[in-house]
């Protein structure tokens, strides 16, 4: 049998309680925070694995806004290569009425001034601004890159890439080369500008021939812009492609943040409701155990 | 045989030696709750001579465990040392926390983040700006937690001096108590022991230490490596001295700009000088104690971390302008060769430097001050460059997948907490070993009122009955009395 002195009792006592009331503080942080631990020395891997799922949720964030940067360029590019293209639809079908042999010079003047403005609206569709930017200027896109007779100003390097970054080391390009869209690249391509201005010349100057000549390289040209079109397409659908997989990245890293971090409300409550009784256990039993004395005897 | 008086001076001693037993008993019931107290007995003895010899108080029996008492001292010394360790590294704790929003990883992640979006347009005023304010809110950050972790090894010397003081007013009341305990009547001894074991078990939470009686009653106590700091009635103090030690003039971390110069603890004998050639009896590889603890928060971990923040953000200003004085910037293109962030300087003093990073994190700071100045182009120098051009952006971004800050700063913000958390669990095992031996150390010498108060009324009755043997001697004498007339 031991001796229990005084001094044992009032120390066990005291521990008993302070150890149930630090429990209980812990417990009811939990449940007013909602989250598992109140510092991050109680949990370090926690806090550092919490830490780069976090700065991840961050990055995700930040590839989001370019994605979605980056599909409202490119859709922008796709409607006005849209109008191209039925502006270019509306060129073939003058280029045949055109090339009748019926028609008189003065109804062929006529066409060309038909052609002469939409020559205008497609250069204004490749003029296309977007949020300060011209989007078919490569990387000098602030000046206007085609000026109103056709010839470039913009980027004249065929293909450059303007890339943004939209998933961890996956970029996407953003250009829309106009250069080599409207104006050939210098290269293979069909300088539809140049096409279209022959096309008027040779109607001002009621040339069947030289008009007949220009059927081809136009449906050439038609190809050109439909190419661009699904060439754009393919690039938004994989653009939407990554905003999909960050998406559900997001989703994970969030649902492992909670993991990490968030409380178990309910076992908290639980437990709780536990320590609150353990607690009144203790209480009545050490003012019990330090009322007893035999002086109350003597 | 010593007769009908002898009778009645037996009963004057027992009264004597029961009174006195009472006040032994009565000491120990007022000393209830004095810490250090341990619990006394008056030893009653028969007197040698004869059937009739009567009773006295042989000595006054102290209750001892010498072995739990020196597995506390022990235990304390352990206790000490997390104690204070966890308390200093706690308070740099929140620039390691994920829950922080401020926390250093996300600033990091956020000026990658506005590079990122700078290069959908480089042209762009608000992106550029944007950047600029980024990179401004991670460089302060690096300068708060720099001058931060300074301010805590600032207030740490200040703490190590206050320790000191506390730990030298033991050290004197120690030998004190040597001398008060060879002067003192052996009765009085028990008390002035109990004063000096609390004393020295107060000691042991500050100083790691080791101790003996020796043959004179006196307690010696000595540091964990041996150096003296009481021996019988003369104590050897602890002095807090700047460093300047003279076989390493400038050690490690100890002198550097910020600071007035580092504590290192040393020890020195009444006349004030060193008990021992080596300077300092104290350092990071001392056990046991707060002293210890501060020590090793200091000159290990605290430096620690303090190296690898300013590596890293060494690391980030290098990077960087590695990579931007690459590109053309916007505002002036003819100036090539442009610095986003200030280069890291070598500090002015110390002359030698801890490490070779030595206050980049404090020193760190953008270098460039227009938004226009933000190199995003990797166009031809001295040519205006071509709005649209992000080339140079693109490396600069690349940098924090390349370089791993992000796992640089998790690591140490791993290890940091990871060091609160050892420090936390050491301190709370040590105190619920501390708990047990206190128990088992209390179920010897302590004192347990119920026992008391029995034993007050055994005394008591003794004493009555003492006294009513001198009443019924007093009649016996009387009855003789009136035999003569």
């Amino acid at each position: 049998m031991t001796k229990i002195t005084n001094n044992i009792i009032f120390d066990a006592s005291t521990q008993t309680l302070n150890k149930q009331r630090s429990r209980m503080h812990e417990v009811s942080q939990q449940i007013s925070s909602g989250k598992k631990y109140s510092s991050s020395s109680e949990a370090p891997l926690e806090n550092s694995q919490a830490l780069l799922v976090e700065t991840q949720m961050k990055q995700i964030e930040s590839f989001k806004k370019n994605t979605s940067y980056g599909n409202y360029i490119l859709k922008a590019g796709a409607d006005a290569l849209n109008s191209v293209s039925n502006l270019m639809t509306q060129l073939k079908t003058i280029a045949i009425a055109a090339s009748s042999d019926t028609l008189s010079a003065q109804e062929r003047k006529n066409y060309a001034f038909e052609v002469k403005d939409i020559f205008q609206q497609m250069i204004s569709n490749a003029n296309t601004k977007v949020e300060g930017r011209y989007i078919f200027a490569g990387y000098k896109n602030g000046q206007i890159p085609f000026n109103s007779d056709g010839t470039f100003n913009g980027n004249a390097i065929a293909n450059e890439d303007m890339s943004i970054e939209i998933q961890k080391g996956v970029t996407a390009n953003i250009n829309i080369d106009g250069y080599s869209l409207f104006k050939g690249g210098g290269g293979s391509g069909v300088d539809i500008l140049s096409t279209v201005s022959q096309l008027i010349t040779a109607l001002d100057n009621n040339n069947r021939t030289a008009i007949q000549n220009l059927h081809a390289t136009l449906n050439q040209g038609a190809d050109q812009i439909v190419n661009a079109e699904s060439d754009i397409g393919n690039r938004m659908k994989k653009m939407d492609m990554a905003s999909e997989s960050l998406d559900l990245l997001n989703t994970d890293l969030t649902e492992r943040k909670a993991d990490l971090t968030d409380a178990d409300i309910v076992n908290a409550m639980n437990e709780l409701r536990e320590i609150e009784t353990q607690l009144n256990a203790s209480l009545k039993a050490s003012t019990m155990a330090m009322s007893l004395s035999l002086m109350r005897y003597l | 045989m010593s007769g009908i008086f002898g009778i009645l001076t037996k009963a004057g001693t027992a009264l004597n030696a029961h009174r006195y037993s009472m006040e032994v008993t009565s000491n120990n019931i007022n000393n209830l709750n004095t810490p250090g107290y341990t619990r006394k007995q008056a030893v009653l003895q028969n007197s040698a001579f004869g059937v009739a010899g009567g009773v006295t108080v042989d000595h006054v029996m102290q209750a001892k465990d010498e072995f739990t008492d020196k597995q506390i001292i022990n235990q304390n010394m352990a206790k000490g040392q997390h104690e204070s360790q966890s308390q200093v590294l706690s308070r740099i704790e929140a620039y390691f926390d994920q829950e922080n929003p401020n926390n250093l990883s996300d600033s990091i992640q956020q000026f990658f983040d506005t590079l990122r979006q700078l290069s959908t347009n480089p042209s762009d005023s608000i992106f550029r700006k944007q950047v600029l304010n980024a990179a401004n809110e991670m460089s302060k950050k690096f300068n708060d937690i720099s001058n931060d972790m300074q301010s805590v090894r600032e207030s740490l010397n200040i703490e190590i001096k206050n320790q000191i003081n506390q730990a030298n007013s033991y050290i004197k009341q120690i030998a004190e108590l040597n001398q008060n305990v060879k002067n003192a009547i052996e009765a009085e001894q028990g008390n002035l022991i109990d004063q000096r074991d609390l004393a020295l078990k107060k000691l042991s939470e500050i100083v790691g230490v080791s101790f003996f009686y020796d043959g004179q009653s006196n307690l010696n106590v000595m540091t964990a490596n041996g150096e003296p700091l009481v021996q019988g009635t003369s104590p050897s103090y602890l002095v807090a001295d700047p460093f300047l030690d003279p076989f390493n003039p400038v050690p490690d971390f100890q002198q550097d700009v910020i600071s007035p110069g580092n504590y290192g603890v040393s020890v020195k004998d009444t006349d004030g000088n060193l008990t021992s050639l080596t300077q300092y009896m104290l350092n990071t590889e001392s056990s046991g104690g707060k002293l210890s603890g501060l020590l090793k928060a200091r000159d290990n971990q605290l430096k620690d971390y303090f190296k690898q923040i300013d590596q890293l953000a060494n690391s980030i200003i290098q990077d960087v302008n590695t990579e931007h004085r690459n590109g053309t910037n916007l505002a002036n293109p003819s100036v090539t060769a442009l610095d986003f962030f200030t280069p890291y300087a070598v500090p002015p003093i110390p002359a030698t430097l801890p490490w070779t990073d030595f206050g980049a994190a404090k020193q760190m700071k953008v270098n460039i001050t227009d938004p226009n100045q933000i190199a995003a182009s990797n166009s031809v120098a001295g040519v205006a460059p071509d709005p649209g051009n992000n080339k140079n952006l693109l490396k600069l971004i690349d940098l924090q997948e390349q370089k791993g800050y992000l796992n640089t700063f998790n690591n140490l913000s791993y290890q940091v907490n990871n060091d609160i958390y050892t420090a936390d669990s050491n301190k709370e095992k040590d105190t619920v070993l501390l708990g047990q031996l206190e128990k088992f150390r209390e179920e010897i010498v302590g004192v347990n009122l119920d026992d008391e108060l029995l034993s007050l009324m055994q005394n008591q009755k003794s004493f009555e009955a003492s006294a009513r043997m001198m009443t019924t001697v007093e009649k016996m004498l009387d009855t003789l009395f009136s035999l003569v007339r």
